[in-house]
């Protein structure tokens, strides 16, 4: 009977080892970088807080570059072996962006386990060696931004809605032309929708300063936008969102809000301009202007695009939305595109060049209708259309000032000058000879007081009568009826028009001193409001 | 007037304490088990006296220095035994407090006191009745390891209770002593022979009725 | 397999009945045989000589076995865990002793060690080895020496005080911290009572009648 008892012991031992062995799944091994903080029979593996195995062993691989950490995997989470299953240690983690895992301090670190979709089956996985910032199984939208340049933009930065943070940065890396910078965002499932086909994202670190004619505006982001960087997105008044955007869908990164909201357009069309004068100022991504309204952007300036040298005009490639243009020219305008361009052409519109702001001399492209712009034709240019340019308002006071210059160079002031001379020494001479005459005077006065008590006296008057006719004739010739006086007079007339025609020049600049900027004939374009994003 | 019981050292017995068998004693070692045979446990007194000595050298560090160290959060406390007592009657754990008291300070010192007057009566400086003396021979070889559990609550403290910054425990110099004591004083009741105070009684006995002493052989 | 009530049922060596002394009065007696379930009393002091115990051999063969199995349940499976703020720690008796060992205190970690794993296992293994060959009437060799270390052993046994300690750490620990048995806690306690049980049954005339009879 009591027998019954070491049976039973037999019995209850034996179950409960082999429901010890029976709950054990398989083993996963799982390489990291480092074992610090992972202790062997102390380390659990966890899912979603829950635990689903502990590590069994640590090992150093054959090559001592790397730790093989066993895991004991419980029984009920086999299934989670997976294809790209992830696996990472959370421990503390501080960085500007991430201050996580700090509850580790006290509890010990952990390792957490990521299930993957893929199919079952291996056991042998590369650990992370940073955690994921967004669970994968999390719901949400996953889209791509592409930025010209990374600037503070972070793994990790957080995306904002109206100031609201919806989600975050999860990768980083430079596209593979290399020539920009590719985003992974994460949005949250709950703001998911906002994201709409016409949606702008922008990049909103840090400070922006902006100066323009209306003044000088700063404007900051939220402090931990200007630490860790951050992006936002919204929809530009006026335009229609669109559809929900979809999972992957690709989103350009401007520098800043003001740049999206004045990517109204949908760039198509590419034009090639030709400015005779310097485009020093002008850069990539400079707006392009119609009326004051951005249609369009710089996107190349270089020499490759007209096809010889002998051309010494600077080509400037730029992408306008003709969209937006053709609603400018009355009357409907159908058609393709090249026939527009060639009737708006026609109707005179040309490109010019403009001053965007004085205190960085940055300049803009201002496309605008010229009526009384002489006729010119688009020209082919190897794969681009070109529209004619027109010069500056700054040219065209070039422009005047030369032809006020070539009217005086035209003047016959040598010749004047060299009348004057000859007059003068003519002058000089006949004074000379005055002199000389006057000496003969005196000689002959003296002799003619000789003569006087001469009896030859007397036959003297009519001989000093008629030289002093000869010399009353020469005399008055210099005066002011006689002819050489005319001509200097005269010359000096014309000297004294052409001055005055330069005294009113200086004297409507003084009244008008715009004039030097937008010409008298200011082509009716208004001044623009909204302050110019700087490039 | 009771008679007289024979006695096993009055004819030159021994019995065997491990199994119990009775002979003579000058055939040196137990024909059943192989245990070496005495008639009474040697030196039996002065060994049970030096070891309660070493342990009450030992009682004194282990009530005074700490059983083991708490550090919670960087802040470390030491307690001892009485502390600890303290810290549960404080919180109204009576019971508990209660049982540490007893096993821990109490068990001890009445097994020392217990056994040094039973040395004294053995030695015949007390008279108390063998009875009495028997019941409490008896008492403090039973309650003797229970003392012993103070030693275990640190062990299982020390082992449980490793959460790294937030609270750990280690065990303290007080605890060996504490350990050595309740060894000491277990080994000290093992080396004291109880026949010894019935011997006593029969020397007191036999110097009361003044009659003869009986031959030993 | 109850025995019928009988006297002496085991086998004796020859000369029986011998004489017992009290070992606490020293006085002799005859050593007579009592009836199963009685006791014998020595005449001077009272104290207990000998008893005849029911079905001795067999009781203690078999708790003295489970005690055994019980004992490695107790070391293979967690004694109790701990868990707070998110951090779970497990005790377990041998892995106790063995960390008190390395790290810091080795005597306590030794006395640990001795009193609740090294002991028991001696005394319930020695009880086993000894009795279970008896059971057929044969003699383990070496098992007298065996039975002599097994009455010495026997004080050393403080599974219960064990027991106890744990119960005063949880009264200390209950308050801060969300304590789970483990499966070993509950095998230590069977544990405690079939080792009790196991002593219990040890009749020491029998045992030795028994072995001697064996032997010759």
């Amino acid at each position: 009977m009591v027998w019954v008892v070491p049976i039973l012991a037999v019995l209850i031992g034996g179950w409960l080892i082999y429901q010890n062995l029976a709950s054990r799944g398989p083993i996963a091994q799982v390489s990291f970088e480092t074992a610090d903080g992972i202790a062997a029979g102390k380390t659990e593996v966890r899912c979603r807080s829950v635990r689903v195995g502990m590590v069994k062993d640590l090992e150093l691989t054959a090559d001592l570059k790397a730790v093989t950490v066993s895991i004991q995997m419980d029984r009920h989470a086999a299934g989670l072996l997976r294809e790209d299953t992830r696996f990472w240690v959370v421990r503390p983690r501080v960085s500007a962006t991430d201050i996580s895992g700090l509850g580790t301090l006290l509890t010990g670190a952990y390792i957490e386990l990521e299930p993957g979709n893929g199919p079952q089956g291996p056991t042998s996985f590369l650990g992370l060696e940073t955690p994921p910032p967004t669970n994968r199984n999390v719901p949400g939208r996953r889209l791509v931004l592409t930025a010209d340049e990374a600037g503070s933009l972070l793994v990790g930065s957080p995306v904002y809605f109206l100031g609201m943070e919806v989600g975050r940065i999860e990768t980083r890396d430079l596209a593979p032309d290399g020539r920009s910078v590719l985003y992974n965002a994460f949005i949250r499932q709950e703001f998911g929708d906002r994201v709409r086909e016409n949606t702008r994202f922008w990049n909103t670190s840090g400070v922006d300063i902006s100066a323009g004619a209306t003044g000088i505006k700063v404007r900051t982001p939220s402090f931990q936008a200007m630490l860790a960087g951050g992006a936002s997105f919204g929809t530009p008044d006026g335009v229609d969102p669109g559809k929900p955007a979809p999972d992957g869908m690709s989103f350009k990164l401007y520098p800043d809000e003001d740049a999206a909201n004045s990517s109204l357009f949908n760039p198509t069309l590419k034009v090639l301009l030709l400015f005779e004068q310097s485009v020093r100022g002008l850069t990539k991504g400079a707006a392009v202007e119609f009326r004051g309204i951005p249609i369009g952007r710089v996107t190349n300036i270089s020499f490759d695009y007209l096809p010889s040298g002998k051309d010494s005009r600077v080509p400037v490639l730029v992408e306008i939305d003709p969209s937006l243009l053709r609603r400018s020219l009355e009357g409907r305008v159908d058609g393709t595109d090249a026939k527009f361009l060639s009737t708006a052409v026609d109707r005179g519109l040309r490109g010019a060049l403009k001053t965007e702001s004085f205190i960085t001399g940055t300049l803009f492209v201002d496309l605008a209708y010229y009526p009384d712009a002489a006729a010119e034709k688009l020209t082919q240019y190897g794969d681009y259309t070109a529209v004619p340019t027109v010069p500056t308002g700054l040219e065209q006071l070039e422009l005047k000032v030369t032809t006020i210059l070539n009217k005086i160079q035209a003047l016959p002031l040598d010749d004047t000058m060299g009348k004057i001379a000859k007059a003068a020494e003519e002058a000089a001479t006949t004074i000379a000879a005055a002199r000389g005459t006057l000496d003969e005077i005196n000689t002959t006065a003296a002799a003619a007081r000789k003569m006087l008590e001469d009896p030859e006296f007397r036959g003297l008057p009519t001989d000093l009568r008629r030289t002093l006719d000869d010399l009353q004739k020469t005399v008055s010739s210099i005066g002011p009826d006689g002819s050489m006086q005319g001509d200097l007079m005269r010359t000096l007339d014309e000297l004294r028009a052409s001055l005055r025609s330069i005294k009113s020049l200086s004297t409507s600049i003084d009244e008008k001193p715009s004039s030097l900027l937008w010409g008298r004939d200011s082509s009716g374009n208004p001044v623009p409001r909204a302050p110019r994003v700087k490039h | 007037m009771t008679p007289r019981l024979p006695r096993a050292i009055d004819q030159g017995l021994a019995s065997c304490h491990v199994c119990g068998k009775v002979t003579p004693v000058n055939r040196g070692r137990c024909p059943r088990c192989g245990e070496s045979l005495h008639l009474r446990k040697p030196l039996s007194v002065q060994r049970t006296v030096a070891l309660l000595l070493a342990a009450l050298a030992l009682y004194l560090p282990a009530n005074m220095l700490p059983v083991m160290t708490i550090s919670e959060l960087g802040d470390v406390m030491a307690s001892t035994i009485l502390e600890g007592m303290v810290e549960f009657w404080h919180r109204e754990a009576y019971p508990i407090a209660i049982v540490i008291f007893v096993a821990s300070i109490m068990i001890p010192i009445v097994k020392i006191v217990a056994l040094v007057w039973l040395c004294a009566a053995a030695t015949g400086k007390v008279h108390p009745s063998p009875r009495v003396l028997g019941r409490i021979y008896w008492f403090t070889e039973l309650l003797g390891r229970w003392s012993m559990v103070d030693i275990f609550v640190v062990s299982i403290l020390v082992a449980l209770v490793q959460f790294g910054a937030y609270m750990t425990v280690t065990p303290g110099p007080g605890a060996l002593a504490f350990a050595g004591v309740v060894v000491l004083t277990m080994f000290a009741a093992m080396s004291f022979d109880p026949r010894l105070l019935w011997d006593r009684l029969e020397i007191l006995n036999a110097s009361e009725t003044l009659q003869p002493t009986p031959n030993r052989e | 397999m109850k025995r019928k009530a009988s006297i002496a049922t085991w086998p004796k060596p020859q000369g029986a009945p011998h004489p017992v002394a009290c070992h606490f009065c020293d006085t002799l007696h005859d050593g007579a045989a009592v009836p199963e379930g009685t006791a014998a009393r020595c005449k001077r002091c009272g104290v207990l000589l000998y008893q005849n115990r029911p079905a001795s051999l067999v009781r203690v063969t078999a708790f003295s076995a489970t005690a055994l199995i019980l004992m490695g349940i107790v070391n293979l499976f967690p004694f109790l865990s701990m868990e707070a703020n998110g951090i779970r720690t497990e005790l377990s008796l041998f892995r106790a002793a063995r960390e008190l060992i390395r790290e810091g205190s080795p005597a306590i970690g030794w006395c640990v060690a001795i009193f609740t794993l090294v002991a028991p296992l001696a005394m319930a293994g020695g009880m086993l080895y000894v009795c279970a060959p008896l059971l057929k009437g044969r003699a383990a060799p070496g098992a007298r020496h065996v039975a002599r270390w097994l009455g010495r052993t026997e004080p050393w046994n403080m599974i219960e005080v064990f027991l106890l300690g744990v119960l005063v750490s949880l009264m200390k620990l209950g308050k801060m911290a969300e304590l789970t048995f483990g499966v070993g806690f509950w095998a230590f306690g069977a544990l405690m009572l079939c080792m009790a049980a196991a002593v219990a049954g040890i009749d020491r005339n029998e045992l030795w009648d028994r072995l001697e009879v064996a032997e010759e």
